[in-house]
């Protein structure tokens, strides 16, 4: 295959590439977390000293090496489009060529929230620019690391796979136990987070044999890449995971009547196959919000209302993630197959409880961690508010993720990605307004369906009547 | 059974469909022939109950699509063109989530999802995720999703693409035990054999008017060809002909 061609196959997979994760939507949510993880940076900065800052920089690196192992063999062996690609003359060179630019482009914009993380660790550093213009860089190191991990992985036998899988496994669950010496180790200034830290505060020396490590990557990639073409033939045939079973899931969704339940199981099995990670990843990151609800607790200023409306507002706005992923940006995602959806007999009522469900008992769950953590606040007068902040977060809760599932379905068969960024404005206008009549009193939640249930039976009349235009589906 | 009467349907300038009536008895199989962009899909979205017409009335069995879509849905089953799946799911996941929408019983559903996985050989795989299907395998997942609630009226939007001569045949056997069960099918398929040999009627849609419809004789006698299969009834009513392909390429 000529130079050409393998650039018109690289335009094809870049074009792919932009129109599924280009939206505004992604773009709004990769620039959200980055803020996040600026936050939580300064946050973690400000409080810890020692290793903890290099530990936890290793900590993430070590996190993004293993990730991109599974990214590297997924787009060396899995991916659908390989067929299309191999089919077309591109032969396993340019493959692992083509394969290397779209990973680095996309890990660069994924290196962003871990460089935004990095800077708010390292604080007002005047390397802070270096560190941003070093996304490319960590993409394209990224990438070639990826690639090669991934060719190294697919070619170990099954057993051996499975046995690292449970070693890893192992480790992490008995990492409590092992806290100083991974703290040591993870902490050392010879890690891959002290050498990080030591090449934004200006020390090129302790960064060096990472570097080169990185820098080796492309170099083995080549070498390996060799034996790239008989290993996809011999692993063309290897089969998917084995799908589990879901006995629990069935108990666990039983209340919520057979196709309402039926549309919460399938909701859950795609998060925990992998189906959604980037949700997944917010659901897992969002109970962080609730920490903040001890650190005003210890305010010595703070007086049990002001924690109350704190308490709340910050359920408020966790809620509100938890809305957004369940109610409008995971059915967006599932949006190609919404035709299939669609043309089963489901009443926009059960569509919304089994949206409602699990997002409204996630944030329920939240509010009552953070009412927990108000009781025990180290003040009496404190303390005494977690009854308040309980039964109002649990409420707020509830109606903060029912306004997101509620304003998910009245957009959804329009299902265009600007659409869902107005979420913001419309779900804060709920969170500010509930959060603060929750605070006064929890009865203000009657106002709920008063105000809005006239919006409710418009978005169930909506999404019951839209029309699925021609090509919805396969244009998703 | 299906009733499209007067059927009528544009998207800004473009006409999709002209007043297009049709109906199709409970055990009959319809085939339904058009060029791309003829409007077959726009009629099946319709009968689906995801695109309302602008005028007319669409009937599935007895129940108006557009005053009542749920209780249409509920009897109506559908094998999009495109085998769109969850690629994390099983084939045994799929069937039984689809039947929980149709909410068959437990017991039945389970029943059924075996027979249907057996009857389509997809019994040895039906635990792998359908993300590492063959097409031909989605392609069968997806015919097995349409029929999982045993709906009485199904439609088939190019259910052998991708299917091998074995799939293909046991689709046929699929076919003719919903005959025996007195199901409406509607098929809408460029393979004009599968068209043939399987369905009662045809109809042929062209720039979204129904050309004409009937048995193979009759079309052949719309066609003035008494003696021609249906490929060459299809172009003679659409006004097209063969062309020449010779030195094409050069």
């Amino acid at each position: 295959m000529s130079g050409a061609s393998w650039r018109a196959a690289l335009r094809l997979r870049l074009k792919v590439l932009q129109r599924r994760y280009g939206s505004p939507l992604e773009l709004v949510l990769l620039a959200l977390t980055a803020a996040l993880a600026l936050w939580l940076g300064r946050k973690l900065g400000a409080r810890l000293s020692g290793p903890w800052p290099a530990a936890a920089l290793s900590g993430l690196l070590l996190a993004a090496a293993i990730f991109l192992v599974g990214a590297g063999e997924r787009a060396l062996y899995r991916r659908r489009e390989l067929t299309l690609l191999l089919a077309a003359g591109l032969g396993p060179a340019q493959l692992v060529r083509v394969r290397l630019v779209e990973l680095a482009l996309t890990l660069s914009l994924l290196a962003l929230p871990a460089l935004a993380l990095a800077k708010g660790l390292l604080g007002e550093a005047e390397s802070a620019p270096v560190l941003w213009a070093a996304a490319p860089v960590l993409g394209l190191a990224g990438s070639g690391w990826a690639l090669l991990a991934g060719w190294g992985w697919a070619g170990l036998p099954a057993s051996l796979r499975a046995l690292l899988r449970a070693a890893l496994a192992l480790a992490l669950l008995a990492a409590p136990w092992l806290r100083e010496p991974l703290l040591a180790a993870l902490g050392s200034p010879a890690g891959p987070g002290g050498a990080l830290l030591a090449l934004a505060g200006g020390e090129l020396a302790p960064a060096l044999p990472w570097l080169g490590l990185l820098g080796s990557a492309p170099l083995a990639l080549a070498l390996a890449g060799r034996g790239y073409g008989a290993r996809l033939d011999a692993a063309a045939p290897r089969p998917a995971r084995a799908a589990g079973g879901g006995r629990a899931l069935a108990a666990i969704t039983a209340p919520l009547g057979q196709q309402a339940g039926a549309l919460a199981r399938r909701d859950a099995t795609l998060i925990l196959r992998g189906g959604f990670w980037r949700g997944a990843l917010i659901l897992l990151a969002l109970p962080l919000a609730v920490a903040l609800v001890p650190a005003i607790a210890r305010d010595p200023e703070t007086n049990g209302w002001q924690l109350r409306m704190a308490a709340l507002l910050t359920i408020g706005v966790a809620s509100a993630g938890a809305g957004f992923l369940f109610g409008v940006d995971y059915p967006f995602k599932r949006r190609a197959q919404l035709l299939l959806e669609r043309t089963q007999p489901l009443a926009p009522r059960q569509v919304l409880r089994s949206r409602w469900a699990p997002a409204g008992l996630y944030a329920a769950g939240l509010a009552l961690a953070a009412a927990l953590l108000v009781a025990q606040a180290e003040r009496p007068a404190l303390a005494r508010e977690a009854f308040s902040v309980g039964l109002g977060g649990v409420l707020l809760a509830l109606i903060v993720t029912h306004h997101a599932v509620t304003f998910g379905m009245h957009g959804e068969a329009e299902a265009h990605p600007a659409e869902a960024t107005g979420y913001p404005f419309h779900g804060g206008t709920v969170v500010v307004l509930f959060g603060i009549a929750l605070a006064l009193h929890w009865a203000a939640a009657i106002a709920y369906p008063l105000l809005w249930r006239g919006f409710t039976l418009m978005a169930l009349k909506r999404w019951e009547r839209a029309e699925v235009l021609a090509g919805h589906g396969s244009a998703a | 059974m299906i009733e499209v009467e007067e059927v009528r349907k544009r998207y800004g300038e473009v006409q999709a469909l002209h007043g297009v009536s049709l109906s199709v008895q409970p055990g009959e199989t319809y085939g339904l022939l058009g060029h791309n962009g003829a409007g077959k899909s726009t009629l099946a979205k319709i009968l689906c109950g995801l695109l309302r017409p602008d005028e007319g009335t669409c009937r599935v069995a007895g129940v108006d699509v557009a005053a009542d879509p749920l209780a249409a849905r509920a009897r109506f089953g559908y094998l999009p063109e495109e085998s769109v799946l969850y690629d994390e799911l099983s084939a045994r996941e799929h069937l039984h989530l689809f039947a929980d929408l149709r909410e068959v019983p437990r017991d039945a559903a389970r029943e059924r999802a075996e027979r249907l996985l057996g009857f389509l050989d997809l019994s040895a795989a039906a635990d792998r995720p359908v993300g590492g299907y063959s097409r031909g395998m989605r392609r069968k997942t997806a015919i097995a999703l349409a029929v999982i609630g045993d709906p009485e009226v199904i439609l088939f939007d190019e259910p052998t693409g991708g299917l091998d001569p074995d799939g293909a045949r046991r689709f046929a056997e699929l076919l003719a035990e919903l005959k025996r069960r007195q199901r409406t099918v509607m098929i809408q398929s460029h393979i004009l054999g599968l068209v043939e040999k399987r369905c009662d009627r045809i109809g042929i849609l062209d720039h979204g008017a129904l050309l004409a419809q009937g048995t193979l004789t009759e079309l052949r006698a719309q066609a003035g060809l008494p003696e021609a299969d249906l490929e060459d009834c299809f172009l003679a009513l659409t006004g097209q002909e063969t062309k020449d392909a010779t030195g094409l390429l050069g």
